[in-house]
């Protein structure tokens, strides 16, 4: 997908609640109908950084802008109802005492109605059923297609989902992540999801920001953050890597899986993720297998080298490993940082 | 108040001396601690045998047990000063049987009783609430552990229950502190009554002020105490709690059950009425003029009605403000609102009675005074129900509406407005409920020639005109029966 049009930038955005330093520095350049992802655990400061976009909180400093007109800085501070930018909440926050129609004509002109727009949105989500429920009424799965419906009603050009799928059943949350996907890409609305959930932001989103403790760490598309993480916390939140320690000289560092290039030399953390490590039998292997934990499309097995170190590799299921079994492997891709002190 | 004391200190000496104080406090702290003990143990004997027992009858049972809650003191003490005077009704039934005249039970029996009555509801609904959500997974940790079922009551249960068992026994302390009605009319001296008597002899004269300092003292003490009792915090399990199954009343169980629901309701609920309504019928059988018990009606409903307006109205921001400056001003407002909730009726009175006479000489005795003082001490019902469902609005809420483009007054329009309105009109009912009932303000702040029917029903009683009472105690009644039945119906089943 191509996007040429820069549809929100924020610059410098910081947050404090008293002594907690919530967002520091925060930038991010978000593109015209693209879908993107901030990604971090739960504390790192996302959600903040969403309801500063939104207008329901006021950064300490820094500025937004949106279509290039500043929508927040020192001077400027255009209040949420006139930011046209949708929110979806966590918890849904439909309004209790309002049919589910109801709910999704909240942010609709009496003239967008009459001009079907209601009619087209319900249509679009598949709610007819459910228009005259309360949404005490239906389950947790639909009261979420409610607030995206209703979200998406009146045409925002920003659409916000704060951990919109977190409180639905794994299954629930695949479909409906590929429903909304879709819903956004055929409107054109931009999105921007904040999550925890690394399979839901890599999947998802086009370009992914990956926060930790109240700044952006990487910026780049899925695969970029997988495949070239630039500092380990990246590797970690995306993807579950073995981390082995070594020094390197002369662009080589040798660790208990193998010697391997790097781009520095001096003490460095070298990350192989599981799926990077092949595994063999053989009889004549330098390791064991400990543990092997079936997952149906893949399987993970541990296996220890004589110094007693554990590592893990992801293959396919075809192969049957019992624990106690010796065997090679071979590392396909590494990745290095330099060590933290 | 505290200046006010101070200014009289001077001839506190005095005061003990020829005012009785320590006779007073003496009777006020007696009947206070006789009350709340029978009380927590009426209330707690209910609350266990309805929740852990299970037996015909037991739902419709606990609520006719908690239906005295509805009897103000001064009507259920019209009753039983009626009934068991020494010639009373009682005497004059089984006069056939030979009997002349009873010992009566004006004074401390019949207070203690009368307040023991009317007060037991409190403890059984707040001790049920908190019994029917106590885990039971520390009982039968207890049982496995070798305990037996009754040790388990005395040894788990209700040191567990400790929070709830203050809490409902202070509440019910206050309520004896601050009552006028049927002390006054069981001619039992205690504070509340002093006051009364002395503002009789002169309206602001310095005994007044002093035992009604001395009130507003006992009452805050009081509130403090309850406040306080928030400390004994209990363990909490992880998981949901389990409840336990009730268990199953064998023959000689229900007998006893039965017998003992079925005395507190008759006590409660079936002397009161039966005696109300024989005074009814006498009176229309004897052609009572109705038609003087009118103006009182339409008092009590004038007023009423204008206090639970203006509750609405006072209380609608208050709420508001409350839920969104959670932190530094909501808490102040809060604690102001708390704090009114225990003061003395009588106390209060007096002291809108001493601001219109010292510094509003225009409002002294006027209607708006009397409201004034009204909604000092009911405020805080209309609060509380608008605050219940002010809960219910998340900012979430907000937050979405203003996400959709809405302002801030079309947000409160559509979100708010409907969200918090229900139960800012319930409890509206409830000031309207409350208003209709006062007695001790209404008696010190009414205007000349104008009266309600708890004045009314208070004064023919204190004058043994019994029948002429009965009119407007049994409208007083059935008004606030019907929506406290269902109030507290509702309550019972969250």
């Amino acid at each position: 997908m191509v996007f040429d049009n820069l549809i929100i930038r924020a610059r410098s955005l910081s947050k404090s609640y008293g002594d907690e330093i919530v967002l520091e520095d925060f930038n991010i350049d978000i593109w015209y109908g693209s879908i993107f992802g901030i990604l971090g655990v739960s504390g790192s400061g996302k959600t903040t950084a969403l309801r500063l976009l939104a207008g329901f909180e006021n950064p300490d400093e820094g500025t937004i802008e949106m279509h290039n007109k500043v929508i927040y800085d020192k001077k400027i501070n255009i209040p949420p109802e006139e930011r046209k930018i949708g929110m979806v909440f966590q918890d849904y926050a439909l309004f209790p005492h309002l049919t589910v129609e109801k709910n999704i004509a909240f942010g609709l002109s009496k003239d967008e109605i009459k001009n079907g727009r209601l009619e087209e949105i319900i249509n679009m989500t598949n709610l007819q059923p459910y228009r005259n429920k309360y949404p005490q009424d239906i389950s947790g799965g639909q009261q979420q297609r409610v607030s995206i419906a209703r979200a998406l009603a009146p045409k925002p050009e920003v659409i916000l989902l704060d951990e919109p799928f977190t409180s639905l059943d794994a299954q629930m949350a695949r479909d409906l992540r590929e429903e909304v996907v879709s819903l956004l890409r055929a409107t054109k609305t931009t999105g921007i999801i904040v999550t925890h959930d690394q399979e839901e932001a890599l999947s998802v989103c086009d370009i992914v920001s990956v926060l930790e403790n109240g700044k952006v760490i990487q910026s780049a598309t899925p695969q970029e953050i997988y495949l070239n993480p630039i500092s380990q916390t990246v590797a970690n939140s995306v993807g579950d890597p073995n981390i082995i320690k070594g020094t390197s000289t002369n662009g080589r560092v040798k660790t208990s899986l193998g010697t391997f290039n790097s781009a520095y030399d001096g003490d460095l953390d070298v990350s192989i993720r599981p799926e990077c490590i092949e595994v063999n039998l053989d009889s004549n292997g330098d390791y064991i297998v400990k543990e092997c934990i079936f997952y149906g499309h893949d399987q993970v097995i541990s296996f220890e080298n004589k110094n007693g170190e554990v590592f893990r590799a992801r293959s396919l299921p075809s192969m049957i490993f019992e624990p106690g079994d010796q065997v090679c492997i071979d590392v396909t891709e590494v990745t290095t940082f330099p060590s933290k002190r | 108040m505290l200046w006010r004391f101070l200014n009289f200190s001077r001839s506190i000496s005095s005061f003990f001396e020829s005012w009785d104080v320590f006779g007073l406090v003496f009777n006020t702290l007696i009947v206070f601690f006789a009350v709340v003990f029978s009380s927590l143990i009426i209330g707690l004997i209910i609350s266990i045998i309805t929740v852990r027992f299970d037996f015909p009858g037991s739902k419709i049972l606990f609520t006719l047990c908690a239906l005295p809650l509805v009897i103000p003191s001064y009507i259920g003490a019209l009753t039983y000063i009626s009934a068991f005077s020494p010639k009373g009704l009682f005497v004059q039934i089984f006069n056939r049987y030979g009997i002349n005249e009873i010992a009566g039970i004006e004074g401390f029996l019949g207070s203690w009783l009368v307040l023991t009555l009317f007060t037991y509801p409190y403890v059984q609904l707040i001790c049920t609430s908190a019994l029917r959500n106590l885990d039971s997974t520390v009982e039968d940790a207890a049982r496995s552990l070798g305990v037996n079922q009754f040790k388990v009551y005395t040894n788990v249960v209700i040191p567990r229950l400790k929070k709830p068992i203050i809490y409902s026994g202070l509440l019910v302390g206050l309520y004896v502190i601050s009552d006028f009605g049927a002390v006054s009319l069981m001619r039992y001296s205690t504070v509340t009554k002093a006051i009364y008597a002395y503002y009789e002899l002169s309206i602001l004269g310095d005994p007044v002020i002093f035992y009604s300092s001395l009130l507003i003292v006992l009452a805050l003490i009081i509130s403090f105490a309850q406040r306080g009792s928030d400390t004994s915090r209990s363990a909490k399990v992880s998981g949901t709690p389990r409840i336990p199954k009730k268990i199953l009343l064998n023959g000689k169980g229900k007998l006893i059950a039965y017998s003992f629901l079925g005395l507190v309701v008759f006590l409660g609920l079936i002397i009161p009425i039966c005696v109300l309504s024989f005074w009814l019928i006498r009176g229309i059988y004897y052609g009572n003029d109705v038609s003087s018990s009118i103006p009182g009606i339409l008092g009590s409903f004038t007023a009423a009605i204008t206090t639970s307006f203006f509750a609405i109205i006072i209380a609608m921001p208050i709420v508001i403000l409350i839920s969104q400056y959670k932190s530094r001003f909501g808490d102040l407002l809060e604690k102001i609102m708390l704090s009114l909730y225990g003061l003395p009726h009588l106390a209060v009175g007096v002291s809108i009675l001493f601001i219109s006479i010292k510094l509003f000489p225009n409002i002294y005795q006027s209607f708006f005074a009397l409201v004034i003082s009204y909604l000092i001490v009911f405020l805080p019902q209309a609060i509380g129900g608008g605050q219940a469902s002010m809960e219910q609005v998340k900012s979430s809420y907000i937050e979405a509406s203003l996400g959709l483009g809405q302002s801030k007054i079309d947000t409160f329009r559509r979100i708010t407005f409907p969200l918090i309105y229900r139960g800012l009109f319930a409890g509206g009912a409830l000031v309207f409920l409350s208003t209709m009932k006062e007695l001790p303000q209404t008696l010190l702040l009414r205007p000349t020639e104008f009266s309600t029917m708890a004045v009314d029903v208070w004064s023919f009683a204190s004058e043994a005109l019994f029948t002429q009472a009965a009119f407007s105690a049994f409208i007083l009644l059935a008004i606030s029966a019907i929506p406290t039945y269902i109030l507290s119906t509702r309550n019972l089943e969250v």
